[in-house]
């Protein structure tokens, strides 16, 4: 199928590559059909497309945000999701780019799910305080990451 | 809605499985305990309304993000090469 869309024009859509949100996404819970935008010349990030809308939020691996990155996701969600294998689970983070790209953030909080194996996908909110909503990135995504500033500030 | 009112360390419970603690107050919080199974979901009320408002500013108004994304990667490219130029001196 092809979908007309804002940020990348004309995409055509395999149906192997339609990932069903069966609740939506908070503040978009109307939708539930989306597909990954993989574009060479916005890496590291990746489009999350509704294929009901216009709408597309840029993705990032919060893993390159906090290389330990481990959120405590409830099990229903991972039962909802009929996952069987870690392996088929890919994490990502919604990102916000404001006009000052420099003040770009990250929501570690609420981490998009996507089982690979089934095309499942939905978004969970973990109450963590290590995992901010609004995490700025963009120093870790264009210059690797920095040292922990608490810990910098915790030395004499 | 039913309102009950509670002393610290004074419970009630929701259903079988879940027991709620009032564990603290002061004049403008209360530190609640909850003891729950692991599958209830657990939120504060407008963490989810947050978060929902923060898909929506995700989702980009219009396509210069990304040519403004581009450019940073440019300098990105630009601040490498003359740091490497600069270390061959």
């Amino acid at each position: 199928m092809d979908i007309l869309t804002r940020i990348f024009g004309k995409i055509t859509i395999n149906p192997d590559q339609v990932l069903q949100f069966p609740e939506g996404l908070p503040g978009f819970e109307t939708l539930r059909r989306f597909t990954l935008v993989d574009l060479e010349q916005t890496r590291p990030f990746v489009w999350l497309q509704s294929l009901e809308q216009d709408v597309a939020l840029p993705l990032i691996s919060p893993f390159m945000i906090q290389p330990d990155y481990s959120p405590d996701i409830n099990d229903d969600a991972i039962a909802e999701m009929d996952l069987e294998r870690e392996a088929d689970l890919m994490v990502y983070a919604v990102v916000v780019i404001p006009p000052d790209v420099s003040r770009m953030t990250a929501n570690l909080a609420a981490p998009v799910l996507i089982n690979m194996k089934n095309n499942r996908g939905c978004q969970v909110i973990v109450e963590d305080d290590r995992y901010p909503i609004r995490q700025p990135i963009f120093t870790a995504v264009y210059a690797g990451p920095k040292e922990d500033s608490d810990h910098a500030r915790g030395d004499p | 809605m039913l309102v009950v009112t509670r002393k610290i360390n004074e419970a009630f419970l929701l259903g079988e499985d879940v027991k709620i603690v009032i564990l603290d107050i002061d004049s403008e919080r209360v530190k609640i305990g909850i003891e729950a199974p692991r599958s209830l979901k657990i939120l504060r009320a407008e963490l989810l309304r947050e978060v929902g408002s923060l898909n929506q500013e995700a989702n980009v108004a219009d396509i210069s993000v990304l040519s403004q994304l581009g450019a940073v990667t440019g300098q990105t490219e630009l601040a490498a090469e003359a740091l490497q130029a600069e270390l061959e001196k």
